[in-house]
């Protein structure tokens, strides 16, 4: 006789209340941006009848209407320049592909050289970084400003890729985790076959931390994407978008005080952010850990 | 011992060769560590150094210079924290709003990581969802949340009650409602990073570990306790100690909410060091730079307290 045993999978009350919290949780982040979609989809004139409730009645005009007006004027040289929403874009565009390589690039680097040189100096930069990333020593902005200003870093893009050339940061330890878990019989193998320790680094240990790298260089891009304080700060002759939309919210001209049309610029800006999360979700979801911390 | 009894010659050309690689190696340590090490000591100890030569400073419009003035940016910092009444509700609104975040935030992380990481029903997709306000962008999302709360919020409990909600505007103009509706924001919208690293590093816990643990019958949350979490311990320690000054330090965002006008009774500290520093120009860097030197003083040992009391307290994989 043959018993087919049908093993029943019961789910856990528990699990089932915690999903029901997940999921109202969830849709009401989807509900605040749908809403905010929505909004951006209504004309100026059907925001001025309907106000902020639904309405099937949707077009473009919104983004159109924030792609022509959405400018803001800058000081530069003690002249007034108007910045459009496309210069905006680029800036933005340059701001955060530009410093997210710098910092991920002197992460890696770094984490390498600490990693598999076994020098006194490579302990020493490991816990100055577990140090700095736990203690809050930080000088303040002004001075960073003031001094920003005396190095020549103030106020240009270039200056801001130097001063994002850090390895500073929890990005440090995940870059760590990975080199440690490459064999160092690699780098022994080319060695013997000749391969200088650059040859090494550049054809055999980047190519193995691709994965990572694109990882934390996507995450370094998204967080530079939306900040608008350094660009405020350190190059303001240069608005990227996330400044610009901060702008465009405290206007009182007539068009951006439209909510629709200042909506509509917010969708525009996290367009490009949707698109590279549709294309690299898998790769952003990667090794994102980091040994333990002691001493 | 073989090696030893080789010829002469031979030995010093292993040695020579030894010695050359140590050598090229060092270069290579030197070439590639130098950029970085400049950097770090131009923008970190330069800015450091900046802070705390400009906090003896003061300004001087006329000439456009700053002249020593020793302890008097102290003593202004003393006298604003103990006259000013703004200054304790800055620093109780960002205890405030810690508290809070220590209390929902993180434990609310982890437990939607752990549910992320048993891929229970639905986990794929909540995990997208919840990255989303980091997809979105802070900018935007404040954008779109100050119309939600200034205009839809009202509107809607107007329709469902037939009374206001506030006695005037929306929650973001009525003073009272200020500082709640910003505090729901960002525990509302905390998730998507935190969730990114506790899953991640969930899914390194050794599968055998919990395979035995459920073969002793062990629940889901006993495997939390008792094997999730002391794996997730070295991680969690590193964000509640470097977030433990965070009340010292915070601005709630409230720049990009109200730029330099955010209402009186919920600005922090934070948002004040900023409110000064973008207001005032640069007359007010060394009053600044004196605020943050003394917050430093107080954050680097309730930070290392923290650190302490983690790792006595703290469980361990063992």
């Amino acid at each position: 006789m043959v018993i087919s045993a049908k093993k029943q999978k019961r789910t856990s009350p528990i699990w089932i209340f915690f999903g029901l919290i997940l999921t109202v949780y969830a849709f009401s982040l989807i509900f605040l941006v749908g809403w905010g979609i929505m909004i951006a989809l209504k004309s100026p004139a059907e925001y001025n009848f309907s106000g902020v409730m639904f309405s099937t009645n949707l077009s473009f005009e919104s983004f159109s209407t924030a792609l022509r007006y959405l400018y803001i004027t800058v000081r530069v040289d003690n002249q007034v320049k108007v910045v459009t929403f496309l210069d905006m874009f680029y800036n933005t565009s340059v701001y955060a592909l530009g410093c997210a390589f710098m910092q991920t690039t002197c992460t890696m680097i770094m984490a390498y050289m600490t990693t598999k040189y076994n020098y006194k100096f490579s302990k020493i930069i490991t816990v100055l970084v577990y140090t700095l990333m736990v203690l809050p020593i930080g000088g303040s902005t002004a001075a960073a400003i003031s001094l920003a200003k005396k190095v020549g870093t103030y106020g240009s893009m270039i200056g801001l890729f130097i001063m994002k050339f850090h390895f500073l940061g929890m990005y440090f330890l995940v870059y760590q985790a990975r080199f440690k878990a490459i064999p160092n019989e690699f780098m022994e193998a080319a060695r013997m076959d000749g391969a200088s320790s650059f040859r090494i680094f550049t054809s055999i240990m980047v190519p193995m931390t691709k994965t990572t790298y694109f990882m934390v260089y996507m995450l370094y891009f998204m967080s530079y994407w939306s900040d608008y304080m350094t660009p405020l700060m350190f190059m303001p002759a240069r608005p990227t978008m996330a400044y610009g939309l901060f702008r465009f919210k405290s206007s009182s001209e007539n068009v951006l005080s439209i909510p629709s049309v200042t909506i509509a610029g917010s969708v525009i800006m996290m367009l490009p952010m949707f698109l590279i999360y549709v294309c690299f979700n898998k790769k952003i979801y990667g090794n994102l850990t980091f040994g333990g911390i002691k001493g | 011992m073989h090696f030893l009894k080789v010829k002469d010659g031979n030995i010093n050309t292993k040695l020579k060769g030894f010695s050359k690689q140590k050598t090229n190696d060092m270069i290579f340590y030197v070439c590639m560590i130098a950029l970085p090490c400049l950097q770090f000591i131009i923008f970190w100890i330069g800015t450091n150094l900046e802070t705390i030569l400009l906090a003896f400073q003061s300004y001087d419009r006329a000439t456009d210079t700053y002249f020593f003035v020793g302890f008097d940016n102290f003593a202004k910092v003393y006298n604003m924290v103990v006259n000013s009444v703004n200054i304790t509700q800055s620093l109780k609104n960002g205890l405030t709003y810690q508290t809070l975040n220590y209390l929902i935030t993180w434990p609310l992380s982890i437990l939607f990581s752990f549910y992320i990481y048993k891929k229970r029903k639905g986990s794929g997709f909540f995990r997208t969802i919840f990255f989303l306000p980091q997809l979105v962008g802070g900018v935007s999302m404040i954008v779109i949340y100050t119309y939600f709360a200034e205009n839809l919020i009202p509107e809607l409990w107007l329709n469902l009650t037939g009374s206001s909600i506030v006695p005037s505007g929306g929650l973001l103009s009525f003073e009272p409602a200020v500082f709640p509706t910003i505090v729901f924001y960002h525990l509302w919208t905390a998730y998507g990073a935190n969730i990114l690293f506790y899953s991640s590093s969930m899914s390194q816990v050794d599968a055998s570990l919990v395979e035995s643990a459920q073969l002793d019958g062990a629940t889901n949350i006993q495997e939390l306790w008792h094997i999730v979490l002391p794996h997730l311990w070295p991680m969690m320690s590193v964000f509640l100690t470097s977030g433990i000054a965070t009340f010292l330090t915070t601005d709630l965002g409230m720049y990009a909410f109200f730029e330099l006008d955010a209402p009186a009774s919920v600005r922090t500290l934070g948002y004040y060091i900023t409110q000064n520093t973008l207001g005032g120009g640069i007359a007010e860097y060394p009053f600044c730079s004196a605020l943050s030197l003394i917050v430093t003083f107080i954050a680097v040992p309730l930070t290392l307290l923290t650190k302490y009391l983690c790792e006595k307290f703290g469980p361990s994989e063992d």
